[in-house]
């Protein structure tokens, strides 16, 4: 089953009344359980497409369909319950509200949910943020205040509120691009694991070695998508460095 | 350099610097209001006095045919400068018919107190009308004072129907003026002006057998003057001195004392809103200013940006709220008494304008001490926004996890306000204010309307009050059979008519007391009842003076005289020297509470009567008294019969018309204000909120769920400043209002507490109001952007 397909998405902006096209006929499909990369020069449409497709922005023209759900037919609050119940965020800056401890900023979503509104539900609410948050690693700083933990703790924890209500499918926005190579490892090694559960992923990036363990490549350019890059799925026992090149070389002869 | 900083900041921040425009301005205007109207009521009685030209001694009397003893004793008295006199003739309301403009209907004429018309427009005791300019009239004109024709519903262009001694004579009603002798409610008689044509002519075709004469007498040793006119022993209708006069004005303080405590609560307001706007504004520049310190600019030169901003945009928004206090100040003074001639200090602006210049230099200090202490800062505190970064501490007080079933948004608007509680006092204090000024007045219109303030005036409850409409006819008489056979033809009269009832009067005698110098003599109004053996008045302390040499005092007579229960006080009456011994204190709102009480048995000429209160009755069988009032109001139609409650209303029925409406205005001011509060904090908010607006838009939540965060978040504030200020209001009532009440008189007074509206009608009222008008200025988070997630701090 497709879990995204984009037909003909166009995005304009009018600034200083000059009309501004940073979209133009976008079209691919991502499938369910894929983790798809989006690559491309900097101020190319990557984050616009990404915001655009997940019903955060709204586009000019053509059809996004999520899940069976068409995105462009859906109202405002249509789209607030499918981006709470049905997907999930990750952002390159880890934003999170400053006056909730860390548990609380990742419940929340999930007590704004339908199943999060009911008293009985809370309780399992928070056994899955619980186990959420040991499976990444951050249980010990469920307590914390946000600026009291490294980034990479923030980051994990941004992961755990996107996963609280249980997503079809996560979007991220260059979910590294605020942390060091170790740390940004092992949160890239997260989203490998979530994905390898089934949830589907499309995430924005600069860097090749992240690229390198999705599934697919799509590179953007000036508002284009100018070719796509299948890798396969990333198994453990694959050679990165393989990977690694096989998309550098692909990505040099996109232009990158 | 400094000039573009500074032409993109204002541009750049434009929301932001608009709404500390606004709030200085609201703030100018809050302040140059209320301290002009401060001014003007403080000063109010003064003013009044002033204009009408009152004199040090006013007395009344009868005068038949062309004998004046008064005035042949005035032409020789060395003791008086000048004097002047007022020829007036009484009518009765029962001879006045209404015929109104709009309708043609013909009413009955209404007025508790006694009338006289006169023409005289003296140098003295001015009478002024609506503009308080003198009313010009013309033949066929008539002017009224304003007790008189709000209690007959009048309007300009009624006709008034005089039937005088068999003539009758038609008046339309061109002036409701302002009397400053007999216009209050606290004083019984009224003027009421025709032109002299018309008075010489009804003069003419009638033989109006007795005159009143009003005299204002002039002196400069008031007590020197009084000693030696008592010794006279004249037949006196009243006196009154120029104090006694002032405090004829006790009612028209109520409504200034009130006036006074809603501006000194708006000024308390617009502080509380500048020191929060200026702060919120300026920590919202701290980030800018730190990579200003980065980049090297010394902190003298931010300084001076930050200040030459601030002070063109406290200029500003001080000339707006300049011009904006005058109307608003008039709103304020629309509520006061409309028998009061006020100083219109807005032809001369000058506390307005310091109050500007004063707003100015706040604004200026709060920014400089807040530009002073970011000099301490590092650049990257300045860049955190004062914060080190290394002082942490949990901030919710109440985790999300343990709400079981609250809301997320309503957990969220009430963590934010857990979280920032700083911040949001500011909020809760200012809405405070604004209920203890609707929750204040309430108690004061309650208590006034309720049936205990007879007591209040130094009398007992009775089963009912009757005016035979002819009270001022005993005075000055000598006699006291003539009452007494009064009552006693009452008493017969309404026993036939089925309900026996025992009939006594409330009367008024002015008497001088000493201590121990004679000639230091202190005047009191002291009360005495006719027949009243029944029941006991109110007493604060002591017992009921029943011997003849006995008294009692109100705590403000025994404060002034420096004596208590058990001390002796003397009187000397009618040449004869009288011992009292103090028997109980009580308290009045009578003449300010300079009130005494002689015991039933102490035999007093009622030459000396200055006055009678009223004749009360208590039936002597248990019959059902609302039905035995109507039915004795159906045989007597001459007479006015009334309820305890009624009598209340009646006398005090103006003033409670009054302080209803003043306190409906406040009401309205201050839904007002939390309004425009609400409108501007919410819009404040919500331009530093932009990044968690946008973050939980991302998140998923829906519009109305944020809409309802941000709406719920003040109604929160709100409900916690009601519960506050309803706290405050029993603590605050007895020393704001309570303290107006202790100025007229009653020292002791309970203030009446009707809970559902207190505690239910007026919060709720206000709650909806603002809470709407947080709900329609919520729709600010539609507007906000996802892209300004990266606002987030």
């Amino acid at each position: 089953m497709n879990a995204l397909t984009v037909k003909d998405l166009c995005k304009t902006y009018i600034i200083s009344k000059k009309q501004n096209n940073v979209l133009r006929n976008i079209n691919f499909t991502i499938k369910e359980g894929e983790l798809t990369a989006i690559m491309g020069p900097s101020g190319s449409g990557k984050s616009t497409l990404l915001y655009t497709v997940s019903g955060m922005d709204s586009m000019s023209a053509g059809h996004v369909t999520f899940f069976g759900k068409e995105l462009d037919h859906l109202n405002s609050n249509q789209l607030s319950d499918v981006r709470l119940d049905e997907m999930g965020f990750i952002f390159q800056q880890m934003h999170m509200l400053k006056n909730l401890s860390i548990y609380d900023n990742i419940i929340l979503p999930a007590y704004q949910s339908q199943n999060g509104r009911k008293r009985n539900k809370r309780v399992t609410i928070n056994e899955h943020a619980r186990s959420l948050m040991f499976k990444l690693g951050i249980a010990d700083i469920e307590t914390h205040d946000i600026n009291e933990v490294s980034g990479g703790q923030l980051q994990r924890a941004c992961i755990c509120r996107s996963l609280i209500n249980q997503p079809k499918m996560i979007f991220a926005d260059e979910p590294t691009g605020s942390l060091n190579q170790q740390t940004s490892r092992e949160v890239m090694n997260e989203l490998i694991r979530i994905n390898q559960e089934g949830t589907t992923i499309m995430l924005v990036t600069h860097d090749l070695k992240i690229a390198a363990k999705t599934d697919r490549i799509l590179y953007i350019e000036d508002g284009c998508i100018k070719g796509e890059f299948s890798l396969g799925k990333y198994l453990e026992e694959d050679s990165i460095k393989d990977r690694e090149k096989k998309a550098s070389n692909w990505l040099m002869a996109m232009g990158w | 350099m400094f000039l573009r900083i500074l032409k993109k900041d204002l541009t750049r921040k434009k929301t932001m610097n608009f709404i500390l425009f606004l709030f200085i301005a609201i703030s100018t205007a809050f302040l140059a209001a209320s301290v002009n109207n401060l001014t003007i009521l403080t000063n109010a009685v003064d003013y009044y006095l002033e204009q009408s030209n009152t004199p040090d001694y006013l007395v009344m009397a009868l005068v038949e045919g062309d004998v004046d003893p008064l005035h042949d004793y005035l032409k020789t008295d060395s003791n008086s400068e000048s004097y002047e006199i007022q020829e007036g003739f009484d009518v009765s309301s029962l001879d006045i018919t209404i015929l109104r403009k709009d309708t043609q209907e013909v009413d009955s004429y209404v007025s508790g107190q006694p009338i006289c018309l006169t023409a005289n427009q003296g140098d003295s005791i001015k009478i002024f009308d609506e503009d308080g300019a003198i009313p010009l009239l013309s033949s066929g004109e008539i002017a009224i004072p304003y007790v008189d024709a709000a209690s007959n519903n009048l309007m300009i262009g009624d006709q008034l129907t005089l039937v005088i001694e068999g003539i009758s004579k038609q008046f339309t009603l061109t002036h409701i003026t302002k009397d400053s002798v007999f216009g209050s409610s606290m004083v019984g008689l009224k003027r009421y002006l025709i032109c002299p044509s018309d008075y010489d002519e009804i003069l003419a075709q009638t033989s109006i057998p007795i005159k009143e004469h009003i005299y204002s007498i002039y002196t400069q040793d008031l007590a020197r003057f009084e000693k030696a006119f008592k010794n006279e022993n004249f037949s006196l209708v009243f006196y009154m001195t120029d104090s006694m006069l002032r405090l004829s004005f006790i009612m028209e303080m109520l409504i200034s004392g009130i006036l006074i405590i809603v501006s000194v609560c708006l000024i308390l307001i617009s502080f509380f809103m500048l020191r929060f706007t200026i702060i919120f504004t300026l920590q919202e520049d701290y980030q800018q200013i730190g990579i200003m310190k980065a980049l090297g600019i010394k902190d003298r030169r931010l300084s001076s940006i930050y200040l030459t901003k601030y002070t063109a945009l406290a200029l500003i928004g001080a000339t707006f709220g300049f011009f904006l206090s005058f109307p608003f100040g008039r709103l304020l003074l629309s509520g006061s008494s409309p028998n009061m001639l006020l100083k219109d200090t807005h032809k001369t602006p000058l506390a307005n304008a310091l109050c500007a210049l004063v707003v100015v230099l706040l604004v200026i200090a709060f920014c400089y001490s807040s530009t002073n202490k970011l000099k301490k800062f590092t650049v990257m505190e300045a860049i955190r926004k004062g914060s080190t970064g290394e002082r942490y501490h949990r901030k919710n007080f109440i985790a999300l996890k343990n709400c079981k079933s609250l809301p997320a948004a309503i957990y969220m608007a009430f963590n934010d306000i857990t979280s920032n509680l700083k911040r949001f006092s500011i909020l809760i204090i200012t809405f405070c204010l604004g209920i203890l000024l609707i929750i204040i007045p309430l108690n004061a219109a309650n208590t006034l309307k309720s049936e205990n303030i007879v007591e209040l005036f130094g009398m007992s409850i009775p089963d009912f009050f009757v005016d035979p409409g002819n009270l001022t006819s005993y005075m000055g008489i000598g006699e006291k059979e003539t009452l007494v056979n009064a009552l006693h033809d009452m008493e017969d009269a309404f026993a036939k008519d089925g309900y026996p009832a025992d009939l006594f009067a409330e009367l008024v005698f002015p008497v001088s007391y000493f201590t121990d110098d004679p000639d230091i003599l202190t005047s009191i109004a002291t009360l005495q009842s006719y027949n009243n053996h029944f029941r006991d008045y109110a007493l604060l302390d002591g017992t009921m003076a029943v011997l003849p040499n006995e008294i009692m005092l109100t705590e403000l007579s025994a404060k002034e005289m420096n004596v208590g229960i058990g001390d002796s006080i003397h009187a000397t009456i009618d040449g004869t020297l009288y011992d009292f011994i103090i028997t109980g204190t009580f308290q009045s709102m009578n003449m300010a509470g300079k009130n005494a009480r002689f015991a039933d048995s102490f035999s007093i000429s009622y030459h000396n009567l200055a006055g009678i209160n009223n004749l009360e009755g208590v039936f002597r069988e248990e019959v059902n008294t609302q039905e035995a009032i109507l039915t004795l109001q159906e045989k007597h139609p001459d007479y006015i019969f009334e309820t305890p409650a009624q009598y209340a209303t009646s006398t005090l029925g103006e003033i409670i018309t009054q302080v209803d409406s003043l306190k409906n205005l406040i009401a309205l001011v201050i839904i007002g204000i939390n309004i425009l509060i609400t409108a501007l904090m919410m819009k404040t908010l919500m331009t530093r909120e932009h990044g968690e607006i946008a973050l939980l838009k991302s998140l998923g939540f829906s519009r109305s769920t944020l809409r309802i965060w941000q709406t719920v978040r003040i109604s929160i504030i709100l409900f916690f400043a009601i519960i506050l200020g309803i706290i405050l209001s029993i603590l605050l009532g007895p020393v704001t209002v309570g303290q107006v009440f202790t100025y007229m008189g009653a020292n002791h007074i309970k203030l009446v507490v009707i809970p559902i509206e207190v505690y239910i009608k007026y919060p709720l009222l206000v709650l909806a109001a603002t809470t709407t008008a947080a709900f329609i200025c919520s729709r600010g988070v539609d507007q906000v952007d996802f892209k300004e997630i990266n606002n987030l701090e």
